[in-house]
C-alpha cells in the first residue's frame, strides 16, 4: 500500500528539526526520520483544532491517529489518553482500506 | 471530539522539519497523520 506518514505537534519547526537531529547521526546520510514533522505552531493549533485533538487546557495536541484514504476521507481515527499507538494496529487498519 | 471515520479531512499545510508539505497533494496516496503533545518529551 502506497502510503505515507506526517507526524504533527504544536511544537515550532525549531524544535522539530532538534528533535529530528537528536534522533538521526547527522554524519550518516541514509540515517533518516523516514516522515514528515510537521509543525502546528503557528496560528497555534490550527490544524489540530480542525481535527479535533486540541487540548485547550494544555495548549497542545492530543496524542492522536488519523488514517486517511485515497480520496482524502478519514477512514480510522483514535485518540489515546493513556498509551501509544500500536504499528501491528494501524497496519492492520490500512490493509483493511 | 476527534473527526471520526466518514469525514472529509481537513486540508491542511504545514512547514516540516524538512519543508512544507500539504495534505492535498497526496491525494491518491493512504496518509497516516498522527499528532503528539510534545516533541523531545519521550513519544
Amino acid at each position: 500500500m502506497n502510503t505515507e506518514i506526517i507526524e504533527i505537534s504544536c511544537d515550532p519547526v525549531a524544535v522539530q528539526k532538534a528533535w529530528v537531529a537528536s534522533m538521526t547521526d547527522e554524519d550518516d546520510e541514509n540515517d533518516v526520520v523516514p516522515f514528515p514533522v510537521a509543525s502546528d505552531f503557528w496560528p497555534h493549533g490550527e490544524v489540530s483544532k480542525a481535527y479535533g485533538v486540541f487540548n485547550e487546557e494544555r495548549g497542545n495536541s492530543r496524542r492522536s491517529v488519523f488514517i486517511i484514504d485515497t480520496e482524502g476521507v478519514i477512514r480510522w481515527s483514535n485518540v489515546y489518553t493513556d498509551s501509544l499507538p500500536a504499528s501491528g494496529e494501524l497496519l492492520h487498519e490500512i490493509e483493511q482500506l | 471530539m476527534a473527526l471520526q471515520p466518514g469525514t472529509q479531512a481537513p486540508d491542511f499545510t504545514l512547514n516540516t522539519h524538512s519543508g512544507s508539505i500539504t495534505l492535498s497533494d497526496l491525494r491518491g496516496k493512504v496518509v497516516v497523520v498522527g499528532f503528539h503533545p510534545a516533541s523531545f518529551t519521550g513519544g
